[in-house]
């Protein structure tokens, strides 16, 4: 299986740089996988579980914010706002997030605000949901 | 010459001031070192986001209409939204001056402005001035976080959308290295394809790209967080800026104070010296005085 250069950037740091055989990504319609020599494409890039499949065959599991790839001549790009690591969550405060979220969300609200929590609601959601799936509880 | 008890309340008084000025110039680097590391962070994620807009934005197929790229050009008396970061203090020489005279400059300008100010010390200038900016934008400039910037990237989009507003600028202070900061303004909205084109003179962009799931959702989810992460780019630099420039003027002051003491210091002294050898001279003339009574 070829590889693909693979440069994940996230607005607190450069969460992966190097080889990947394998991207697993949350797009806005769906789970999109991208292999060695994709198409140039560019790619909208939703709140949830992104997986890595690295050159040594190791997969690394983590929680993405919305962002968007793009693929150039084998090069992949990917610029979103926040990636972390299932370590990384914080579950008590992910928890209060979504609590407050869903708060607001019965609330009469603005549109706008209507919006905005409901995207708060989702970052939480995710992030309790992988935190799950690959933590052992305690 | 005025007398040593004034000059030496002086003397205290200065250092005083002194200790004030050393202790904030402390604070602000320490603040600074945290600030930068914050920059430094984001840097790549805000320079590669402004390298990706370009690209995309150069192959976006023309029949992609979006409200985004909306220009306008026809349209007179432009509604004009200015978001101008300043800082939460004063204190930091030059710092918010430049802001708020690009700001002013901008006011000088046609249309009907509306600013969203952050920070206190813009928003206080902008009130006792008379000129009106948004009551409701209230944030402070202190430890941005991304949830901030997502707020007000939020409501900036929004009036945007709304047709509130028909262009977006943002005035903020850059850092250009440890020494320079510049304040500087720059358009977030609309997204002109024409100012995208000239950077490198030439469309080198035959090869066909495409966007999934379809052009016009990439391009909807990729502006708000575009803007989104331009607002937190802005506030980071901002922010470092503030801190590195509070950190030039308190060294300043504290240097200037330690020149003021020194000088001080021999006023002091010869006040000193003056006043004993006055009072020398009076005892013995007195003396001398007395001397020639008794002969």
């Amino acid at each position: 299986m070829g590889s693909f250069e693979l440069k994940i950037i996230a607005i607190n740091k450069i969460f992966y740089e190097g080889q990947s055989k394998q991207l697993i990504l949350p797009s806005t319609d769906g789970s999109i996988g991208i292999l060695a020599h994709h198409e140039d494409a560019v790619i909208a890039v939703n709140v949830g579980e992104l997986r890595i499949q690295t050159a040594d065959d190791k997969w690394i599991i983590a929680v993405t914010g919305a962002g968007h790839i793009q693929i150039s001549k084998n090069k992949v790009v990917m610029i979103v706002d926040t990636v972390e690591l299932p370590d990384e969550i914080d579950e008590q405060r992910a928890l209060e997030a979504k609590e407050r979220a869903e708060e607001q969300m019965r609330q009469d609200q603005s549109t706008y605000e209507y919006y905005m929590s409901k995207a708060n609601l989702a970052r939480a959601m995710e992030r309790l949901k992988i935190k799950k799936k690959y933590t052992s509880g305690l | 010459m005025s007398n040593a008890r004034e000059i030496k309340n002086r003397i205290s008084s200065v250092k005083d001031t002194m200790k004030i000025t050393n202790a904030m110039y402390m604070i602000s680097s320490s603040k600074l070192k945290r600030a930068k590391t914050n920059l430094k962070n984001t840097q790549p994620y805000f320079y590669s986001l402004q390298e990706a807009i370009v690209r995309v934005i150069k192959r976006i197929p023309e029949d992609v209409k979006l409200s985004y790229f909306d220009d306008k050009p026809d349209k007179i008396n432009r509604n004009k939204g200015y978001i101008v970061i300043t800082g939460d203090k004063g204190l930091a020489g030059a710092y918010n001056n430049n802001v708020i005279k690009i700001a002013e400059d901008e006011l000088k300008k046609d249309g009907n402005h509306v600013l969203f100010v952050a920070g206190n010390v813009g928003r206080s200038y902008f009130e006792n001035k008379g000129i009106n900016y948004d009551a409701e934008f209230k944030y402070t400039v202190q430890n941005p976080t991304l949830h901030r910037a997502r707020v007000i990237s939020g409501r900036i989009v929004q009036l945007f959308n709304e047709q509130e507003l028909d262009e977006i600028y943002i005035i903020y202070t850059r850092m250009i290295n440890s020494l320079e900061c510049k304040a500087e303004i720059q358009k977030i909205l609309p997204l002109r394809k024409v100012d995208f084109m000239d950077e490198d003179g030439t469309d080198d962009t035959i090869d066909e790209t495409s966007y999934i799931p379809t052009p016009h959702d990439v391009l909807n989810n990729l502006i708000p967080n575009f803007v989104t992460g331009f607002i937190y780019g802005a506030l980071t630099e901002a922010y470092s800026s503030e801190q590195n420039a509070r950190m030039m003027a308190m060294e300043a002051a504290t240097d200037n104070a330690k020149d003021m003491l020194k000088e001080l210091s021999i006023i002091y002294n010869r006040a000193r010296q003056a006043a004993i050898t006055q009072e020398v001279t009076e005892v013995i003339s007195g003396a001398k005085a007395q001397k020639r009574k008794k002969l």
